[in-house]
């Protein structure tokens, strides 16, 4: 990278620029991925958290995708799930949105309803306690012991237990027993959190219950705002990375033209073509790792500053992953417009041909 | 005694429009080490392409190219490389440099494209650089310096692959008639010292008392000029 090092010296301006784009771009990107992974986790993380590895659900009706609130699962669908082969362990989650008291106010909140007794139900969940999310905690001031009425019904949080929401929203976990008189208004959803080990098949066990299961992670999707937001947040994460391909692309090819008369010269003189692509390549890699590391870097601790107000995950897996990404698809954007050095003829550097 | 460059019979042609215009028309020239040749003529004779074929730039539609004794005629585009990076010193027209490099790194560069760097490099460079009478400006960029002192350092890069065949384009066409002797008078004397064989191509018939052996291009056809002169 002879030519290279220099050439970034001398066209300190061109490469200046080009290289902020590339930390503005960089920067997007990261922050978008950790802004995805926060919001996902602020959608899903209770259900990530279950003991179980598999969940079942009610099957849709023609026409609508599997959903999380509109599952309905009997009490003998529960004792038909449990005999299956390959299950070790079968549960009934209840799930529905309600107003929590806390105090004079009402805080919005997912109620997770399990019997204290199943595996899925946290520790210290006991009739007449819930047990609440740390993130709840902390905003309301609750501890062990305060109470939270929830429908008129008065409970004592029973524990706090770990980062934990469902839709945006804390999950707060309430004994099975309580559970018709809290939501029995039809309101309320319900699913089946299986444990299970060699020997379970899926589609056995969907035939022989009359439900659909999948992985616990497969599962995500049928959580409405995670899928949709999802969805949406990839997509532009995808379009920056494109964008920023056809940007390293398009400064690559005028910088590329512009330099034909050297590249003419090099050739002249006996330079192989992958000697000068390799030098250029070279060149597009210092740049993209630069500026690239300059945004994730400022990215990073934007993150880490506004983590507490916004859903934010810094991590390596929105940090450094993006990154090499970003840096991949950039250098696969300058490969495209590096090409045209095969196609310089060196007799240009003569003097009558030029 | 191997010639350090043998054409033969070489013919060049050229589309434009519906018919084939002839650059060079079954020319034949031989190079000895430590021989000067200037081959003048009006632009558009072919002088470029006479450069080109030489150079193993262009391939002739017909006839045969040796360097140091070797067929080179129809070497592969990589070969042809080689030989260029091995065997051949290119002195540009003007400034056909890159702008990024100071004189001592339009050197080093040359090596570099060898795959060879480091300390006896940049020795080479800075020895040659003296020979040129440019010792003072090897840390200098291509703006940085006269139209006479660029034209050296062309020269000394050409050298630096310890070439057998020197070619030169069009060394005087940026430089008055003084500036213009001394390039060819340094040309004549590297060529000697070093047993280069070299081929100055040019339209400047001014320069041309210090050059044994002149020839004249036109329409294609080479013929000798004048032989005498009292230089290289």
């Amino acid at each position: 990278m002879f030519l290279a090092l220099r050439d970034l010296r001398f066209a300190k301006g061109r490469f200046a620029l080009m290289g902020a784009v590339i930390v503005l771009i960089s920067l997007l990107v990261v922050m978008l991925t950790g802004l995805t992974a926060g919001l996902g986790r602020q959608s899903t993380s209770a259900i990530t958290s279950l003991p179980g590895d598999h969940v079942a659900m009610s099957t849709a009706p023609a026409g609508q995708d599997l959903s999380y609130t509109s599952s309905h699962v009997s009490d003998g669908a529960l004792k038909t799930a449990a005999r299956q082969h390959g299950v070790s362990d079968a549960a009934m989650l209840h799930i529905a949105q309600a107003g929590v008291q806390v105090g004079d106010h009402d805080v919005a909140a997912t109620l997770f309803g399990a019997d204290p007794a199943s595996f899925v139900a946290p520790t210290g969940l006991r009739a007449g306690s819930v047990v609440i999310s740390d993130d709840l905690a902390k905003d309301q001031g609750l501890s062990t012991g305060d109470h939270v009425a929830i429908s008129g019904m008065k409970f004592t949080v029973g524990a706090i237990r770990g980062d934990s929401s469902f839709s945006h929203l804390p999950v707060v976990w309430v004994p099975g027993a309580d559970w018709g008189r809290l939501a029995g208004n039809g309101a309320d959803s319900s699913v089946l959190v299986l444990q299970t080990g060699s020997g379970f098949s899926a589609s056995a066990f969907d035939r022989a219950v009359g439900v659909q299961s999948m992985a616990t992670d497969d599962s995500l999707s049928a959580i409405g705002s995670y899928s949709a937001e999802h969805g949406s947040l990839t997509m532009m994460q995808a379009m920056l990375m494109g964008i920023s391909a056809l940007v390293i692309g398009a400064f690559f090819t005028v910088w590329t033209i512009g330099r034909t008369p050297d590249l003419a010269v090099l050739k002249a003189m006996g330079a192989r073509t992958w000697y000068l692509v390799r030098d250029a390549l070279g060149e597009a890699l210092i740049l993209l790792l630069a500026g690239g590391a300059v945004g994730t870097a400022l990215a990073a601790g934007l993150g880490t500053l506004v983590g507490d107000s916004i859903p934010f995950v810094v991590d390596l897996s929105t940090t450094v992953v993006p990154l090499v990404l970003l840096v991949l698809i950039g250098m696969v954007g300058a490969a495209a417009a590096i090409r045209r050095i095969s196609t310089v003829d060196p007799i240009t550097a003569l003097g009558a041909a030029r | 005694m191997t010639a350090a460059l043998e054409l033969t019979d070489i013919t060049v042609t050229y589309p434009d429009g519906g018919r084939r215009l002839t650059a060079l028309d079954d020319i034949s020239l031989q190079v000895q080490p430590g021989e000067t040749v200037a081959v003048v003529g009006p632009s558009g004779s072919g002088k470029s392409s006479l450069l080109a074929v030489a150079g193993l730039l262009l391939t002739p539609d017909s006839g045969r190219i040796e360097i140091a004794g070797e067929d080179v005629t129809h070497v592969s585009r990589a070969a042809a490389s080689q030989v260029r990076l091995t065997r051949l010193g290119l002195v540009f027209q003007q400034s056909n440099f890159i702008a990024s490099l100071t004189a001592r790194e339009q050197l080093e560069m040359v090596a570099r494209l060898r795959g060879d760097k480091g300390g006896s490099v940049r020795r080479r460079a800075d020895e040659l650089l003296d020979a040129v009478g440019l010792a003072d400006a090897a840390g200098r960029r291509p703006h940085q310096l006269s139209g006479g002192q660029r034209q050296r350092v062309g020269i000394a890069r050409a050298l630096m692959n310890d070439p057998t065949l020197l070619l030169v384009d069009e060394p005087t066409s940026a430089l008055d008639h003084e500036r213009g002797q001394d390039i060819i008078r340094l040309i004549t004397r590297v060529t000697l010292e070093r047993e280069i064989g070299t081929v100055v191509v040019t339209h400047d018939h001014g320069v041309l008392d210090h050059v044994k052996r002149l020839l004249t291009l036109e329409d294609g056809h080479l013929s000798p000029a004048y032989a005498g002169g009292h230089g290289g």
